[in-house]
């Protein structure tokens, strides 16, 4: 079969870094790729050249053997679901799904033919989703499904999924897969990013496998282990990350008792001073909203406790006054204050602590000598305590988030995805600091993705799935075949 | 919107609470003065409220596309004033007709121009715009009032086949504008802007386009407001139109049309400005003082937000427990991930 | 790379760079040069008594809405609840002859719809917008029907008098609002509370998660943004002898003018009184300039609405530095 989409020595530069280098693969009619790496690997940039979001730095993309500047989606016949759904939240199902290509000439919109094809695509698809409701009124996993109905309308050569099942039911996955089957029949391409090796296998003729940005791997997924796929996708040694951790005391510092919420339930977990707990799973597993949730940012039902003692009412504020930090996933949005200084962003979570004594309002004495020596002790590369936390690179933007809670000396700590998109060295530095806080006492929670990272630094890792803990491993025992297999939900 | 009653209901729904408050006052009114239900009050009502219906008409689309224009009440002195010199200066209905309907939608179109090109929110913009248009409003009058002849009246005075023109004019307007709404690509585009702009140019809409016309079209229907008022008023006043864009706002606010965009209706919007008079009717019939007027109409905008509010929150709870029943509902079907049975390998 | 420490240093680094965020001081110094070549009156020591006076209000007012815009918010109702609580206070005033009571009052009206507002919008969570946009309506009509439209007579001798003392050449009501400058200038560089407004307008999110209690920080500037309409208010009777229940009306787009041509970033979290302080100033050299040479009213309002627009394009464009 010939090939009909293909990329050659396909890059993509963002300010001087290469996200995306050298990638040479073939999709051809009908069959089902899929496209594995962690986060980070680069799949999303490769995704947005292929659907035509981004042009490439250098190399070529292919339609049928002819090179292409850049992917149209509707000449080529390509359409792409992303992880961010692209609807029209006040707008309904039919709406949304023929919005592109509206029935009708110029002044008038034919809404009859509309709603025929709309109630055509959807009987087709075998989903039973009012085609008159409101996108808004429908569950996540519902929405999906119209954004991924709304693709199908479009894409006829290529369809590229990028996590479709991360808010799907079972039977809602089991229906996806049958249509990914029918197109496939039909000779529609189909590029399927995700996590889950399960569907991976399940579904996939053929894979390509990113690390740092480099192709390590492609060809047929016959013959080639889980085991293998893994090693492929992770890479590096677990000794780069591996530290020698200070044994954990027997005091207990959190606890949580049978936490249950919307999307998580009959959570309990313990945690000493001096320990670190990694949490594992995949995105869509609940950490995050538990960890928010122990925070006190999110309702919940069940007991938090901190030293022994329950914490009432769960709130930020009490969480604080009772020296827990909470550092969140998305820094941007939820964690730094870009257009201020690094000074007042160190100070964020403590400022109270400047204020005079004797003459409260009278400034913040000894915050920037403050700022300097935490600067100092986490090494965060900036030109003056004054610039701007915008101006910062990732790993230095995380640095200073961290170094916002290390300085209110907490008891407790809950990190979330505390070295997403940083760098080496930057990571490093971090890992150092986190095993230094429990060496020093502190009780520490790391929520992550990146699995080696847990293995390196933690001295348990719990995994989550679907908002419960499937499992624990004490250190002794760390395993990242089992680790990834509860993960994702394999037989173990 | 479509045939389906489903459809409809769901439609329904948001101007549901603007017209149940309009008949429940309409019929406390009734009660208190005798007056009240007679067809000439109820056509005086109606009249009153054509130039805010009208306004807000156009307004509508503009919210819907999340954006707004608080420089309309500048137009419309610009509009009037124009027409009243072109009318004193030439005599010519037609020319000053056409010229005022002209700027009024290029003023609009400017708006819109502005937002798309510069990217400031639309607030400043139009609050920028409305001291320009205001400006040169009174720059083309010198500060005076301008008469109006007679013959012009009939905009604001007249009928036709028994029907004030006004609210014939107001008729014309919502009928198209629901047209415009509900059955070309402008609407659902406009539509889908203010529900996502970024799903918007993501799908290739043409957002900017689609933008520059809706602040046209508030501009057009703005023009004809104006000629409405003139007529009415009979000639122009330095003081005309002074706060009507907050009126307008308040009717498209008060018929269920969110200013976060995307999500709204036009006989809402038409049902807001016909209740907003029904209060000054109301307050008129009780011998309230003049004045009371912008209290009660604070009060009720303060009301209808709040409640809005309430209901919102009641909304977004809904959907949570939505969520949380699919995540017990995967406990049951089976222990864990189903596809464990399917693991092939 | 080491961070240096410049305690010692006597001009910041970047002091030029930064200077590119002071665009209204090039402007001011412009205008000044401009001005006092083409009219000799401009410099007069009449003229500029009377341009300090009778910007007093409106610097007062945008002290108020600096605060507001730096949480990301916006206070439409600012203009009328200066003319609400210029009517009861010189309602009460006529009534008691006390300028005391006079001030308590306005100061009590003002923090009254400063509260509403707080509540509606910091408690509730209700936008901005529409918010003031309603409170706006009620408390114009406050003014009005307590005053019948017209003026309040009865102002206290000695307030009158006020209007026209002057200190050091700088009338009374001018340093009263520097006062009221000065206050806050402290209020939001050295006080928690003032980090915390500049922190929850920069990111909401953020400040919540750092434990900073977000409804209380908005609940405080529309209070504070109120109690100050109403001092503005007890200041415009000073200022024009008598309480107008039309006084706030023309006042709304000045205000917001002079705040957003200073360089307060209406979406939050970056400008400061200083700012506001410099807009006020340009827009009074501006105007009292534009009058004395002779442009009408109506022409100056054009100049405004350009001046706004570009004013906040530049700071947009220029203000925040690029990632």
């Amino acid at each position: 079969m010939t090939a009909v989409f293909s990329v050659r020595g396909l890059t993509k530069q963002f300010a001087g870094k290469r996200v995306v280098d050298g990638l040479d693969f073939d999709v051809r009619a009908g069959e089902i790729v899929a496209l594995v790496g962690e986060n980070g690997a680069g799949k999303s940039t490769t995704k947005n050249m292929l659907c035509g979001l981004l042009e490439p730095s250098a190399g070529q993309v292919l339609v049928d053997g002819v090179a292409v500047q850049r992917i149209q989606p509707q000449a080529h016949g390509v359409a792409a679901v992303h992880q961010e759904l692209s609807l029209f939240p006040s707008l309904s199902v039919t709406e949304n799904l023929c919005i592109q290509a509206l029935p009708g000439h110029a002044a008038r919109i034919d809404w009859a033919a509309a709603e025929r094809t709309a109630c055509e695509q959807l009987e087709f698809l075998g989903i039973e989703i009012d085609p008159f409701a409101i996108v808004e009124s429908l569950g996540a996993g519902q929405q999906q499904i119209v954004e991924i109905a709304k693709a199908l309308l479009s894409a006829d050569r290529l369809l590229i999924l990028d996590e479709p099942t991360t808010s799907l039911t079972a039977p809602e996955r089991e229906k996806l897969f049958e249509i990914m089957q029918r197109l496939k029949a039909r000779g529609v391409a189909m590029i399927f990013i995700s996590h889950f090796m399960d569907e991976i296998y399940r579904v996939s003729d053929s894979f390509v496998c990113l690390r740092d940005g480099h192709q390590v791997g492609t060809g047929s997924l016959a013959g080639v282990a889980r085991g293998e796929l893994e090693h492929l996708m992770v890479g590096r040694s677990i000794d780069e990350t591996h530290r020698e951790l200070a044994a954990p005391t027997d005091d207990e510092a959190i606890r949580l008792d049978s936490l249950d919420s919307d999307d998580f339930a009959q959570v309990s977990l313990r945690v000493a001073r001096g320990e670190i707990l990694g949490i594992a799973g995949l995105m869509g597993a609940g950490r995050t909203e538990l960890a928010e949730a122990i925070f006190g940012l999110r309702p919940c039902r069940g007991t938090v406790s901190v030293g022994g003692e329950p914490v009432v009412p769960l709130n930020v504020a009490t969480m604080m006054s009772r020296g827990v930090c909470y550092l969140p996933e998305d820094r941007r949005t939820h964690g730094l204050f870009l257009n201020r200084p690094v000074r007042e962003n160190l100070s964020a979570a403590g400022i109270l602590r400047f204020v005079r004594r004797w003459l409260p309002g009278f400034g913040f004495r000894g915050e920037r000598v403050e700022a300097l020596r935490i600067v100092e002790r986490l090494a965060i590369s900036v030109p003056h305590v004054e610039s701007r936390v915008a101006d910062l690179s990732g790993g230095n933007q995380q640095k200073v988030l961290l170094g916002r809670w290390l300085a209110t000396e907490p008891r407790a700590c809950l990190l979330d995805e505390p070295t997403k998109g940083v760098d080496i060295g930057a990571k490093f530095d971090i890992h150092t600091r986190i095993v230094e806080l429990a060496r020093a006492g502190t009780a520490v929670i790391v929520v992550s993705s990146d699995l080696p990272e847990l293995l390196g630094i933690a001295h348990r890792i719990a995994v989550m799935r679907k908002g419960r803990i499937v499992g624990e491993f004490a250190r002794a025992d760390f395993d990242s075949v089992n680790i990834i297999s509860l993960a994702t939900g394999a037989a173990p | 919107m479509s045939r389906n009653p489903l459809a409809r209901r769901i439609g329904r729904q948001k101007w549901l609470a603007v017209a149940a408050a309009t008949v429940a006052l309409g019929t406390l009114l009734s009660f208190i003065s005798p007056v009240f239900l007679t067809f000439s009050n109820l056509e005086s009502i109606l009249i009153q409220a054509s130039v805010t219906a009208i306004m807000a008409v156009g307004m509508t689309f503009i919210i819907l596309t999340a954006g707004i224009d608080i420089s309309v009440g500048a137009i419309l002195f610009f509009t009037s004033a124009l027409f009243a010199k072109l009318m004193l200066e030439t005599g010519s209905f037609a020319l000053a007709f056409a010229a005022s309907m002209l700027c009024a939608t290029v003023l609009g179109a400017i708006n819109g121009l502005l937002v798309v090109r510069f990217r400031l929110s639309p607030l400043i913009t139009t609050l920028a715009t409305y001291s320009i248009y205001r400006g040169m409003a009174i720059h083309l009058t010198e500060a005076q009032n301008i008469p109006v002849s007679r013959d012009v009246g009939f905009l604001g005075n007249g009928e036709l086949a028994g029907i004030p023109v006004p609210i014939l004019l107001m008729t014309v307007v919502f009928l198209a504008g629901l047209y415009a709404l509900s059955r070309t690509r402008l609407g659902v585009y406009a539509r889908a802007i203010g529900s996502s702009t970024r799903s918007a140019r993501e799908s290739s809409l043409p957002v900017d386009r689609v933008t520059v016309a809706v602040y046209a079209i508030g501009g057009f229907v703005t023009g004809i407001a104006a000629l409405v008022l003139l007529a009415r008023v009979g000639g122009l006043q330095s003081g005309i139109g002074i706060g009507i864009e907050f009126t307008v706002i308040a009717a498209v606010v008060l018929g269920g049309t969110r200013l976060t965009g995307g999500s709204g209706t036009l006989v809402g919007s038409v049902l807001g400005a016909v209740f907003l008079v029904l209060i000054d009717n109301g307050l008129n019939l009780l011998n309230a003082s003049p004045y009371l007027y912008d209290i009660v109409r604070g009060g009720v905008l303060l009301a209808a937000v709040i409640v809005d509010r309430l209901s919102a929150h009641r909304q977004s709870g809904q959907l949570l427990r939505q969520k949380a029943g699919r995540l017990r509902m995967q406990d049951s079907v089976s222990g864990r991930d189903d596809t464990s049975a399917l693991t092939g390998n | 790379m080491t961070t240096r420490d410049d305690t010692r240093r006597l001009v910041p680094p970047g002091f030029l760079s930064n200077a590119g965020r002071y665009p209204a001081v090039a402007i001011i110094a412009l205008l000044l040069v401009a001005f006092s070549t083409v009219s000799p009156f401009f410099l007069k020591l009449g003229n500029v008594e009377a341009m300090l006076g009778a910007n007093s209000v409106v610097l007062i007012a945008a002290v108020g809405m600096t605060l507001v815009f730096l949480t990301g918010g916006i206070d439409l109702s600012i203009a009328t609840v200066i003319s609400a609580s210029a009517v009861i206070a010189g309602l009460v005033m006529a009534a008691t002859d006390s300028i005391v009571l006079g001030v308590l009052t306005a100061l009590a009206v003002g923090a009254g719809f400063g509260c509403l507002n707080g509540v509606l919008i910091g408690v509730l969570g209700l936008t901005p917008f529409i918010t003031t946009m309603a409170t706006q309506l009620i408390a114009r009509g406050v003014a009005f029907v307590l005053s019948q439209g017209v003026a309040v007579k009865g102002t206290p001798y000695a307030l009158l008098d006020l209007g026209f003392v002057t200190v050091l050449g700088v009338p009374a009501i001018t340093w009263i609002a520097l006062l009221v400058v000065a206050l806050f200038v402290w209020l939001l560089s050295f006080t928690t509370w003032g980090r915390h407004v500049m922190l929850v307008g920069s990111n909401r999110a953020a400040a919540r998660y750092s434990g900073i209690r977000v409804s209380r920080v908005e609940f405080g500037v529309y209070a504070l943004s109120g109690l100050l309409g109403g001092l503005a208010g007890f200041v415009s009777i000073a200022n024009l002898g008598n309480a107008i229940p039309g006084v706030g009306d023309t006042l709304l787009l000045i205000i917001i003018g002079a705040v957003v041509l200073g360089g307060t970033d209406m979406n939050g979290g970056e400008g400061s009184i200083g700012r506001t302080v410099l807009g006020v100033a340009l827009l009074a050299i501006l105007f009292n300039g534009l009058n004395l040479i002779g442009i009408p009213f109506y022409d100056q309002l054009i100049v405004q609405g350009v001046l706004i627009f570009v004013g906040t394009w530049l700071a947009m464009t220029f203000g925040r530095r690029r990632t």
